[in-house]
């Protein structure tokens, strides 16, 4: 049974396409002893044998196939033929290329015509230039386009999401596409010194064996500290995200209604000494009842209706708006003369903290409501508020702007018979109106 | 107006096509017969064969009649010779206007003079 020689682990000093490092790493490699094992790299690592030191060249050459398919893994029986035939040994790939090494001195260069060495990088180029139009399609123009149309809303997925956690992925995106530009442009570099007739050889600089060694120290320094902390943000940013969709799907962040008012009288009375007067900064339903009819001794009975998915107050902050609530009310309200209001009542409501967050968002929940195909406008009175629009989308909706507070309010009420109370838009818009306040 | 790809044959793609004027042929018998032909002047690297070899396959100037083993043989196309023809009688305009200059430079003296090394008189 044959021993199993020994292996050494390098990481690569530089990505896949810088050719001329990586070739002239491989033979500095080699001049010290170590190479390259057959299929030896892996993620970026090579996977090296010790031999006696000698003088050997390496090659980098692009693939020709460069999908998922097996013909992209190896080079293709014909060129191996080849290359075998002329002293070159097929041994690894890395990234988008193949690696090929020559023992002795005397076989041929790989590439003895620049422009057909141009055309070979051709689908790599065409492979860049796809991607990096990828990249700025999904990560700029499509977000882009259904923003502006209406269907997404930047503003609202920042704070849902969180800003910080907004910001990372926006960061990951533009790194991502700052990588495909700097990819794409050494590749034009390249084929263009190619096609101009110059050999990739020409730039390859004088550097003495140790000034080379400082060169690649540096290289790979930077290029796998740029590449750790992206893969780490990557893993940071999806972890967040996944934790903040668990928690969504659970319900976590839903506190129930009554959990939430006792919690919030409770740490009031403690920090205050006396009750609040408002528990939350807008009117609910039994405010908004009270107000209509101007009594003040309601009380609010819960619907039985999907038990622990209504009723809760959700509340939050965030570098753009210090206040975030999301409140949801579904039950009855009964009046003295013994009828009852009976209905859902959704608010949004974001304590923004600069105006033109406020102004913002106000604009993205009318093109989202503008977009609906049963959308029409509603009439208001005049309100006092700095913005006020109602329409009728699945069911009425209030969008109010005071300063830098944003509401946008959604009362289905249900009219059943004579003993259902309900209110018009234009009143119940009045009263959320006059209740805005902060918290 | 943007280049056709193969508009302009290189050197070596020129002599590619050449060496399958002469029948089918695989990647290592066509670096033989340019050599031959170039009594070794253009010495075909591996990786510039197989780029040219598959570009033509991909352009429809070759096509493979049998595979052995490793060894793939082609044969030129009627797209590929016609391509070839072009770019022979292209090369051989050129090298018509370079005689016809090389000529009239010859009668006119010019070409003498600045062999010589001496001035043309401005006036």
């Amino acid at each position: 049974m044959p021993l199993l020689s020994k292996k050494y682990y390098r990481l690569a000093p530089c990505p896949y396409y810088d050719v001329e490092s990586m070739e002239r790493w491989l033979e500095a490699e080699a001049m010290d002893g170590y190479f390259l094992i057959e299929d030896g790299f892996l993620f970026g690592v090579g996977t090296f044998e010790k031999k006696e030191p000698c003088h050997v060249r390496y090659r980098l050459e692009p693939k020709e196939v460069l999908d998922w398919s097996a013909e992209s893994l190896f080079p293709s029986a014909e060129a191996r033929e080849l290359c075998e035939e002329y002293g070159w040994t097929y041994i690894a790939d890395r990234g988008k290329f193949f690696i090929y090494r020559s023992e002795t001195d005397v076989a041929r260069e790989m590439n003895t015509d620049p422009k057909v060495q141009a055309l070979a990088l051709k689908p790599m180029w065409d492979h860049a230039n796809n991607q990096f139009w990828g990249s700025l399609f999904w990560i700029v123009g499509y977000p882009a386009i259904r923003y502006l149309t209406g269907r997404q809303s930047l503003l609202r997925i920042c704070i849902d999401m969180g800003t910080w956690l907004f910001i990372l992925g926006l960061a990951i995106g533009l790194w991502l596409l700052i990588r495909s530009v700097i990819r794409l442009s050494y590749i034009a570099r390249r084929r263009r010194q190619l096609s101009r007739g110059e050999s990739m050889s020409v730039e390859r600089r004088a550097w003495t064996q140790e000034e080379f060694s400082q060169v690649l120290r540096k290289k790979r320094r930077t290029y796998w500290l740029s590449h750790f902390v992206y893969m780490l943000l990557i893993i940071v940013w999806t972890c967040c995200v996944f934790r903040g969709c668990a928690k969504e799907l659970e319900y976590a962040d839903q506190i129930p209604l009554d959990e939430y008012v006792s919690t919030y009288r409770k740490e009031y009375v403690l920090k205050h000494g006396d009750e609040p007067e408002y528990i939350f900064p807008f009117a609910d339903m039994v405010e908004l009842v009270e107000r209509s009819l101007g009594d003040e001794s309601l009380s609010f009975v819960e619907s039985g209706m999907y038990p622990g998915r209504m009723n809760y107050v959700n509340a939050k902050k965030d570098l753009l708006a210090s206040t975030v609530i999301r409140f949801n009310q579904n039950g009855s309200v009964a009046l003295p003369d013994g009828r009852k209001m009976e209905a859902i009542l959704y608010v949004d409501y974001y304590d923004t903290t600069m105006p033109w967050v406020a102004k913002v968002l106000v604009w993205e929940y009318l093109k989202e409501g503008q977009i609906n195909k049963h959308y029409s406008e509603i009439s208001l009175p005049e309100l006092p508020v700095d913005e006020a629009y109602c329409f009728m989308a699945y069911s009425p909706t209030l969008t109010l702007r005071k300063e830098d507070v944003v509401m946008v309010v959604e009362l289905v009420q249900f009219h059943y018979d004579e003993n259902d109370y309900t209110l018009d838009p234009s009143q119940w818009a009045m009263i959320f109106a006059e209740s805005m306040r902060y918290q | 107006m943007p280049k056709k790809p193969l508009e302009n044959l290189t050197e070596s793609m020129f002599y590619v096509l050449m060496a399958f004027g002469r029948g089918p042929m695989c990647g290592i018998q066509v670096v033989e017969f340019i050599e031959e032909r170039t009594a070794g002047r253009i010495q075909m690297g591996p990786a510039t064969l197989y780029t040219i070899l598959g570009k033509f396959e991909q352009e429809n100037y070759i096509e493979e009649v049998s595979v052995e083993g490793r060894k793939r043989t082609y044969q030129i196309t009627s797209r590929g010779m016609i391509a070839y023809r072009e770019e022979v009688e292209r090369l051989q305009r050129c090298v018509a206007d370079a005689t016809a200059e090389m000529t009239a430079r010859l009668y006119s003296g010019e070409s003498l003079r600045q062999e010589r090394g001496l001035q043309v008189c401005p006036c």
